[in-house]
């Protein structure tokens, strides 16, 4: 199965769970996205949708001096945002659970 | 195997990589267009550090704006960005046809009625006395002008010369015609 296509769908909420834990800048997102283990994540697919989701108003933004070169722009989830992850996490516990339930029988099945 | 490159190399790899995402992105309103290129930038800038090379490590500058505009649920600039078939008229396209018309028209009633009335109190200047011959001939040089814009709509690639050269082609159009009144009617 392509985990790529499955990551479409939740990257939003992902986006918005690592926000949820601590502001950061898109390089940040993108590393703690991984360090999570979503290591097909790609980079412009973070950026693009850290740009929707602010365009959107789950997200708010403010811009930070670097020592090392360009400014960054942080992120932080606003209210409309949070409670986009509520929504999200009620809706991805229902689903998964369901499709766990489905392929552990199709497992059965198989083996 | 390759040394890693120094720290100049990178800057002008870096450079060109954001020259390429910021052509593939140039179709963008501003806002969208800088907010991207300004984190790509600051993005590329960490990646430096890491070498490598940016293509290797993020794919072609054009999959790279093409991934960001489809993650930003921004439209694809696709392969051939083609006006659609019956599609909406496009109102960046339409809006300037009116205008040059309207400019046009304009110019042949001021040449043609003003000399005669010797003023300029009407907004738009009666032909031979008669103000809504004045009218008439503004509203048919609007009318070319919007006929001669959705023509070259299919031509977008030469729009622009078409805009300047149908302008001037309606101007000079208007003011002899305008002249051809004035001595026929000795205005």
């Amino acid at each position: 199965m392509d985990g790529s296509q499955l990551l479409k769908g939740v990257l939003d909420a992902a986006v918005l769970a690592v926000l949820a834990d601590g502001d950061g800048y898109g390089y940040d997102v993108l590393r703690r996205l991984r360090a999570a283990g979503l290591d097909a994540v790609g980079d412009a697919s973070v950026y693009g949708t850290l740009r929707r989701l602010y365009l959107a108003g789950h997200l708010s933004s403010y811009l930070v001096a670097s020592d090392e070169g360009p400014q960054r722009r942080y992120y932080a989830p606003t209210d409309t945002g949070r409670s986009f992850l509520e929504g999200s996490v009620t809706t991805w516990t229902t689903f998964s659970s369901a499709v766990s339930h489905l392929l552990g029988t199709a497992a059965g099945a198989v083996a | 195997m390759s040394t890693p490159p120094g720290p100049r190399t990178g800057l002008r790899e870096a450079a060109d990589y954001l020259d390429e995402v910021a052509a593939a992105l140039a179709d963008l309103p501003g806002a969208d267009r800088d907010e991207m290129l300004a984190d790509t930038g600051a993005h590329l800038h960490e990646l430096l550090g890491e070498g490598g090379g940016l293509p290797t490590r993020l794919g072609p500058p054009r999959a790279y704006a093409e991934e960001l505009r489809a993650a930003a649920g921004l439209p694809s600039a696709g392969p051939a960005p083609a006006a659609p078939e019956g599609g909406p008229v496009r109102p960046s396209g339409s809006r300037w046809w009116p205008l040059a018309g309207l400019v046009a028209g304009w110019a042949c009633t001021l040449s043609g009625g003003t000399v005669r009335d010797g003023r300029l109190g009407q907004l738009v200047p009666g032909i031979r006395g008669h103000a809504a011959l004045g009218v008439l001939a503004v509203a048919a040089a609007v009318a070319a002008a919007v006929l001669v814009g959705a023509a070259s709509r299919r031509w977008r690639a030469a729009a622009p010369f078409l805009v300047v050269s149908s302008v001037v082609v309606v101007a000079v159009a208007a003011f002899h015609v305008a002249t051809v009144v004035r001595w026929t009617f000795h205005l």
